[in-house]
């Protein structure tokens, strides 16, 4: 990401809300009606607010050691086994995000476009094609970004207007019933559904003006809490509280019901389900593009094409790992617990804590003699 | 720089041009005569025209020139007849005229607009075989070197392959020189610079580069003139070897190098801070940079009223769109997802479908196959027959397939509402990368239904991502901070709202247009010159 060209903070915004969302938001209803009853979009904007602080702290890092991801200053800031440790379990976390992110996008597909395929294929395919984007530089990520998300934001809240005759806002009541032990025992699972922007720690040192992050996060993380906050009201409004956790993807269910009176497309799912592959493409390509920086970061190498196809039949052959969706699910909830809450949340805060209490790094005004300046 | 280029600039390549000129002209005529003759043996039109010069005829001269290049009365009246006749009516003290006669001949007597003497004999023969007369004097080691360019040319013609509606017909030809005047005529600025270069070693094609000096983006001319120079091909026949020769990825199916035959077109692109290569004996010139949304473009846009003109615009987007995905699209449908349409038609479509032996993907090809060859066929054919086979072609065969039940007619009408869109995009170049990502999006549809078209987009939007044509991203102005100029790309935004020329073009100069004063003066009367930055100077169109 050195001699490479730098990405805008209209690209990052792009990239950060490409990536998350993804395969989260086809079961958030669900999830965080389970945890919160029908407060679960107060969940979601709760969650949203705790992920921007992070991020915000996560920017100052970016800040405070100019040039470098978290691979370097992680290793300055404590000690470099320590460090290399973090850095290795981070690319374990995101190839297996990968995979994840494959293998439920397979099986979706899979339920509802092509049945007769066999998943070995169409995991084969996506992973290809994310392949071949992630050879490219993070410029390119960010320009398909910037061209994609209007289309994914704008055109499902369209479809979703159609729908408002059939939602029933008193789904949503009582308002704030739930108690507040189960709302914060549930705000464990709603931030894994923020997952992804933790990458901020590797994109920053490519961005223009690495100053801007902090505002680009806050408006990413913005658009996407109040995408998740409609599709949640939308869709509890619509099923009810008990109805949609019997639904799988509630989110896609609900698309299914809309039908447009008159206009061409009576079934607009199809649509749906175009964009919905795209959005997931990005989401694995740059989780993938992720692992793949820090893996060039950590073996110093000036371009990360040749490390791609290796670790795309690594990606596959984890993503064949789970038998059938439930086993899936299973271990997705246990990757979340266990290694997206501490890598997405812990983790950054420990860096943060371990900057402040060695002061390190540089900061406007700072005349610290000891800023590190080795950029790679 | 394109693959071709590297391979072709390794250092033991050396182009005998650069080797400095070897032969010294030499002072006797008959052996410079000597030298030119040996050289250009066998070159029966090679004309050597030896005469004496002088009332007492003691001045040997000779003139050559190659029969066909020149302009035949300009060197009887101008040279020959000068020479030959009115020295000798000349009033003059012998002595002077003895003194030096070949200054004299130089300055006076050759009342020509070009006149160059030259030493060298090899640099003389190019001269002379571009067109030029040589005048060899007995006694004088220099070679005068006379312009005398006259050749048969088509002359302006209305382009062939860019018809408009509104707007001027005006063509490029074959002879650079009337293409840069065409284009003088249009932009008279003294910042409009024409640079001159010659490719090809053994073609010597003269080659233009034409720019803006002040608005002109300065890093992308070095990079044109760094990847002309390397060009080291034998021939430069037409503008298209150069564009394979400087483009930047040659294995991309998307063109990265504009061509024009039309004088507008190449002065708008200018003015927007792009560079034009003018090619001798073509009437296609080259533009770059250039992005996607240019190959939308067509110069009657501007013409044209902003509604009419943005409705037509996004009118060609829409038929692009389908002339990429219509047939991918409905294999998809009918053979993967017919859930996805609505029932009626679901219905429909599958009633027509019986009886077919093929399934869609073997139908689709089929008929695009035929298409295709069609296409070629009408290309071939010389002029009235060529386009009724076209029509015949489509019609009849088409019919006569449905009717044996080969085809089903939905499968028909795709074809040809495919055919009929791509016909409306405004640039050959894109709608023939489009006729190939057809097909690749047929296989792909053919195989994984919906999703494989969606792969196929993204696989498409992906390279097209990381496509740049001289360091400018191909995808601006959609992506990037320039959304200002999103105006002129899928609608065209009412001149007066045109303020400022494209970022990403150029950064320089950056104001186009001037609104006119408060009384209803126009731009250039109110004295607004010096721009804001007080960088050149801008007038309004007058």
């Amino acid at each position: 990401m050195n001699s490479q060209e730098k990405i805008t903070s209209n690209q990052l915004m792009a990239i950060m809300i490409s990536l998350l969302i993804g395969i989260g938001i086809l079961t958030l209803p669900r999830t965080v009606t389970e945890e919160a009853g029908p407060d679960g979009w107060l969940l979601v904007l709760v969650g949203g607010i705790i992920v921007i602080i992070i991020s915000v702290v996560i920017s100052r890092l970016g800040i405070m050691f100019p040039n470098q991801t978290v691979v370097e200053y992680g290793s300055t800031l404590l000690s470099k086994p320590l460090g290399i440790l973090f850095s290795l379990g981070f690319f374990v976390y995101f190839v297996l995000f990968c995979a994840f992110e494959a293998r439920v996008f397979s099986e979706i597909t899979k339920q509802f476009l092509l049945d007769r395929t066999p998943t070995e294929v169409i995991v084969a395919t996506i992973l290809l094609t994310s392949a071949y984007l992630v050879r490219k530089d993070l410029a390119t990520i960010g320009r398909m970004g910037e061209m994609i998300v209007p289309v994914f934001i704008i055109v499902p809240f369209l479809f979703l207007s159609a729908a408002i005759p059939d939602m029933d806002l008193t789904n949503l009541l009582p308002f704030m019933g739930t108690s507040p032990v189960r709302f914060l025992a549930g705000l464990g699972t709603i931030v894994t559904s923020y997952l992804g922007f933790e990458t901020l720690l590797l994109f920053q040192p490519a961005m223009n003006r690495p100053q801007d992050a902090a505002k680009a996060m806050s408006v990413a993380l913005g658009v996407v809490m109040v995408s998740y906050i409609l599709t949640v009201i939308a869709s509890v409004s619509i099923f009810g509280v008990y109805e949609i956790q019997r639904l799988i993807w509630p989110t896609f269910t609900m698309f299914r019901t809309i039908k447009i009176p008159g206009a061409f497309l009576e079934n607009v799912h199809g649509v749906i389900m175009a964009i919905w592959v795209v959005t997931v493409y990005m989401t694995l390509s740059i989780f993938f593009f992720a692992a793949v920086t820090i893996m060039g970061r950590l073996v110093k190498v000036r371009d990360h094409a040749f490390m791609v196809l290796p670790l795309t039949f690594i990606i596959y052959f984890l993503a064949m790992v789970p038998d059938n969706i439930a086993v899936l699910y299973e271990y997705l909830d246990m990757f979340s617990i266990y290694l997206g809450v501490p890598f997405g949340l812990i983790f950054p805060l420990v860096i943060y804590a371990a900057a402040i209490i060695r002061k390190m790094g540089t900061e406007r005004g700072n005349k610290d003699e000891r800023s590190l300046e080795e950029g790679s | 720089m394109g693959f071709l280029g590297r391979t072709m600039n390794k250092k033991d390549n050396k182009k005998p041009e650069q080797d400095q000129p070897r032969d010294r002209a030499f002072s006797s005529l008959d052996k410079n005569l000597g030298y030119f003759k040996d050289k250009l043996k066998d070159c029966d039109d090679v004309v050597y025209r030896e005469f004496r010069v002088g009332s007492k005829q003691q001045y040997g001269f000779a003139l050559i020139f190659v029969d066909g290049l020149i302009d035949r009365n300009m060197i009887n009246e101008e040279v020959l007849k000068s020479l030959m006749l009115d020295i000798r009516r000349a009033n003059m003290n012998p002595g002077v005229f003895s003194r030096n006669i070949f200054t004299l001949a130089f300055n006076g007597a050759v009342t020509t607009g070009e006149v160059e003497e030259e030493e060298y004999l090899d640099k003389a023969i190019v001269s002379l075989l571009a067109g030029d007369s040589l005048l060899l004097i007995d006694g004088y080691k220099k070679v005068i070197v006379i312009g005398s360019k006259g050749w048969p040319n088509r002359g302006v013609q209305e382009p062939q392959t860019e018809a408009v509606i509104r707007g001027s017909r005006d063509g490029f030809s074959e002879t650079l020189r009337i293409n840069t005047a065409l284009l003088r005529r249009r932009l008279r600025d003294p910042e409009l610079k024409i640079k001159q270069i010659r490719l090809g070693v053994r073609s010597k094609t003269d080659v233009a580069i034409a720019y803006m000096d002040n608005i002109v983006d300065k890093k992308v001319l070095d990079e044109v003139e760094k990847r002309l120079r390397s060009i080291n091909m034998d021939g430069i026949l037409e503008s298209g070897y150069i564009e394979q020769f400087i483009e930047d990825s040659w294995y991309s199916p998307f063109p990265q190098v504009q061509n024009t035959e039309r004088p507008d077109r190449v002065a708008a692109a200018i003015l927007e801070g792009r560079v034009a290569i003018i090619t001798d004996n073509t009437p296609f010139v080259l533009l770059v940079p250039v992005t996607i949304n240019m190959l939308f473009q067509s110069a009657e846009d501007y013409y044209e009223r902003w509604f009419i003109a943005s409705f037509i615009r996004i009118m060609r987007y829409v038929s692009a769109f389908i002339s990429l995905t219509l047939p991918a699209i409905y294999i998809a449908i009918t053979s993967y997802h017919p859930g996805l349409i609505p029932t009626d038609l679901a219905l429909y479509i599958a009633g027509t479908r019986t009886g077919v032996p093929f399934p869609a993907f073997i139908e689709a090809v089929i008929m695009e196959m035929t298409l295709e060859l069609l296409r070629e066929a009408g290309i071939r054919l010389p002029g009235p027959i060529g386009q009724t086979i076209g029509i015949v072609g489509g019609l009849v065969i088409g019919q006569a397939a449905v009717q044996a039940g080969l085809v089903s007619p939905i499968m028909v009408i795709v074809v040809a509402v495919t055919a009929i869109s791509s016909f409306a995009l405004s640039s050959y170049s894109i709608g023939i990368s489009f006729r190939f990502l057809r097909f690749f999006l047929i296989a792909l549809s053919a195989a994984f239904g919906l999703f494989g078209v969606m792969l196929g987009l993204l696989i498409m939007l992906v390279h097209l991502c990381s496509l740049k044509s001289f360091g400018i991203p191909y995808l601006a102005p959609l992506v990037g901070n320039a959304y200002y100029e999103m105006g002129d790309s899928f609608i065209r935004v009412p001149l007066i709202a045109m303020h400022r020329r494209p970022k990403t073009l150029s950064g320089r100069n950056m104001i186009r247009i001037r609104p006119g004063g408060k009384n209803g003066q126009s731009g250039s009367e109110t004295g607004n010159i010096g721009g804001k930055d007080g960088r050149g100077y801008e007038k309004t169109g007058e």
